[in-house]
């Protein structure tokens, strides 16, 4: 199995959302999981600025994998997204894969698809923040962010309780993707992630 | 230059740098040929001059020399001119030279030299001008002609029209290079004592003097004026003349060796860039003796005098810290008067076994060194 090398929207690879990414590659990577490299763009405008990497990992036999946002047809969704990306392989003359959350399908980011991984148990805490989401739209000032779907995961995984090393931990990007009691990894809607990982990573 | 391209030398079988830029930042892992690069460039720029591609093997401790016996030093010599070559192979380099060209920048046109291995016999030549050789190259070089005692091997190098043929056993037919390019040579860890005293020479009472000591005072802002002097210290009757400062309000003379590696490294630098005008200053691991903090400064410096002397420049490194304050140059103009000044060019050996260069425009420079990315 060669090298990945999985370009991220986030800044860096120590967010949640590559905690996630790695934790998901991990489970199906046959190979040495430090072979999979991890690398924040800081935004799906960014990614031409990868370029030269992604010419030296392809000349290196390290499979480029991209996993952005579809984002809201306002400013993406998943077709144009997907054509503007694919459109800037062949611009920049660079090889990667793409997959775009939440489904390699649906328009949306990361965090809805963490909201289809919320367990039966702690399912409610997203209830619960529908009741502030509709406390603000009442509000009904332009200057309010709602919904706010990277605010309601957070507090998904914010209010569960945690030791302080934990804590220190979830500041710093670490949602606990391994725990079976906060994320259930077995739904369908995953399995899209899954596969195409297990395309190119087993 | 506008683009390089070498071939067969040392590391690589086939490299080109394209769209070249006024400072060129060569980084890589190690033993993926930056310094070769900087070699290969350097006998470029001399018009492949022979005395260059010796003083290349000199620096790499393969000096050429005779022994007492004639024929082992034709031997050796040939050796040692073969560690020049890619993969250290005799038949290939019979037939498949060394090659370095380069397109110009304003004129586009292309200039190569090569050199290769070459058989000849001794034996009276008249050649097309009516000068007499005592040697006839041969027309088919093959392997086998180092089975027969009459047939000798000697090294031909091109450059453009011009033919320069050496021969191996200790005799010598140079014709000199004729016009070479302006061109220093900064190597790793380099405080030219010999040499800065004749690069400050012709220096001296320029207006481009006051560059050195701008450059000094990098490190030390107090320094008025430098001159090099016969060294007092020096046991015997030593010529030998050693760079002494004097500083603001201070009327006396102090050695610029006092003053650590960095300063002296740094006049190393500037008197090489200033006695290269019109042509190329090469730095071999630019970030040596450098403490990072003065590093942006010597680059505004490099920077100013490449435009001013239009000196192209290739530097090496391994440092972040070079390539930070190259990145926070980029940022002090527009980027729009950067993208043609500065480049980075990585060197990485693919897959293929190959060493291959890729160029970071300056925008794409300054974007990742800004975001933390690690391009070394």
């Amino acid at each position: 199995m060669s090298k990945v090398c999985i370009f991220i929207e986030s800044d860096k690879e120590t967010t949640n959302e590559g905690h996630f990414v790695r934790h998901m590659a991990t489970l199906v990577y046959a190979g040495d999981s430090k072979e999979i490299e991890i690398v924040g763009t800081g935004g799906y405008t960014n990614l031409d600025q990868f370029a030269v990497q992604m010419q030296r990992n392809t000349d290196n036999g390290i499979k480029n994998l991209v996993i952005f946002d579809a984002d809201f047809p306002k400013e993406g969704g998943f077709e144009k997204r997907n054509l503007k990306l694919l459109n800037l392989k062949e611009k920049e003359k660079v090889d990667f894969e793409l997959f775009l959350f939440p489904n390699n399908q649906d328009n949306g980011t990361f965090e809805h698809l963490l909201e289809h991984l919320a367990t039966e148990e702690h399912k409610g805490l997203l209830e619960c923040f529908e009741g502030y989401e509709s406390c603000i739209r009442g509000r009904n000032n332009p200057k309010y962010v709602s919904p706010d779907q990277k605010a309601k995961m957070y507090a998904y995984v914010s209010t569960q309780k945690k030791n302080s090393k934990e804590t220190t931990e979830f500041k710093k990007g670490n949602w606990y993707f391994d725990r079976a009691g906060w994320w259930n990894l077995e739904v369908d809607y995953l399995k899209p992630l899954q596969d195409f990982l297990s395309l190119y990573l087993k | 230059m506008k683009s390089l391209e070498v071939k067969k030398y040392k590391n690589f079988e086939h490299l080109t740098l394209n769209d070249l830029a006024n400072i060129n930042l060569i980084v890589g892992k190690n033993n993926v040929g930056k310094s070769a690069l900087l070699e290969a460039v350097s006998i470029f720029a001399s018009n492949g001059d022979l005395e260059q591609i010796k003083a290349v093997l000199a620096s790499r401790g393969e000096g050429v020399g005779f022994s007492s016996s004639v024929e082992k030093s034709a031997e050796k010599e040939m050796e040692r001119f073969l560690s020049l070559y890619h993969q250290w192979n005799v038949p290939n380099f019979l037939n498949h030279p060394i090659e370095i060209s380069a397109n110009e920048k304003l004129s586009g046109s292309k200039t190569k030299f090569s050199m290769r291995l070459a058989g000849y016999i001794k034996s009276i030549e008249t050649d097309s001008q009516g000068f007499e050789r005592p040697y006839k190259l041969l027309e088919d070089n093959n392997e086998a002609m180092f089975e027969n005692p009459d047939i000798h091997i000697g090294l031909l190098l091109s450059y453009d029209e011009r033919k320069t043929f050496y021969m191996f056993n200790g005799e010598r037919k140079r014709n000199p290079a004729e016009g070479s390019n302006a061109f220093e040579y900064v190597r790793t860890n380099q405080i030219m004592g010999d040499k800065n005293p004749k690069l400050y020479d012709k220096i001296a009472l320029t207006p481009n003097e006051k560059y050195i000591i701008k450059a000094l005072q990098i490190i030390e802002p107090q320094i008025e004026n430098i001159n090099f002097l016969k060294d007092d210290k020096a046991p015997g009757q030593s010529d030998e003349r050693v760079p002494f400062v004097v500083f603001k309000n201070d009327s006396k003379r102090y050695r610029l060796s006092a003053m650590g590696d960095g300063i002296n490294r740094i006049l190393t630098i500037i008197l090489a860039m200033l006695n290269c005008e019109n042509g190329v200053l090469l730095i071999d691991e630019f970030e040596n003796g450098l403490h990072y903090s003065v590093q942006y400064q010597l680059w505004k410096v490099i920077n100013d005098l490449s435009t001013k002397l239009n000196v192209q420049v290739f530097a090496t490194t391994h440092s972040m810290d070079t390539l930070r304050s190259l990145s926070e140059l980029i940022n002090d103009y527009p980027i729009e008067e950067m993208q043609d000044k500065v480049a980075c060019y990585y060197l990485q050996r693919t897959q293929a076994n190959e060493i291959k260069g890729y160029r970071y425009s300056a925008d794409n420079f300054e974007f990742l060194i800004n975001k933390g990315e690690d391009i070394r």
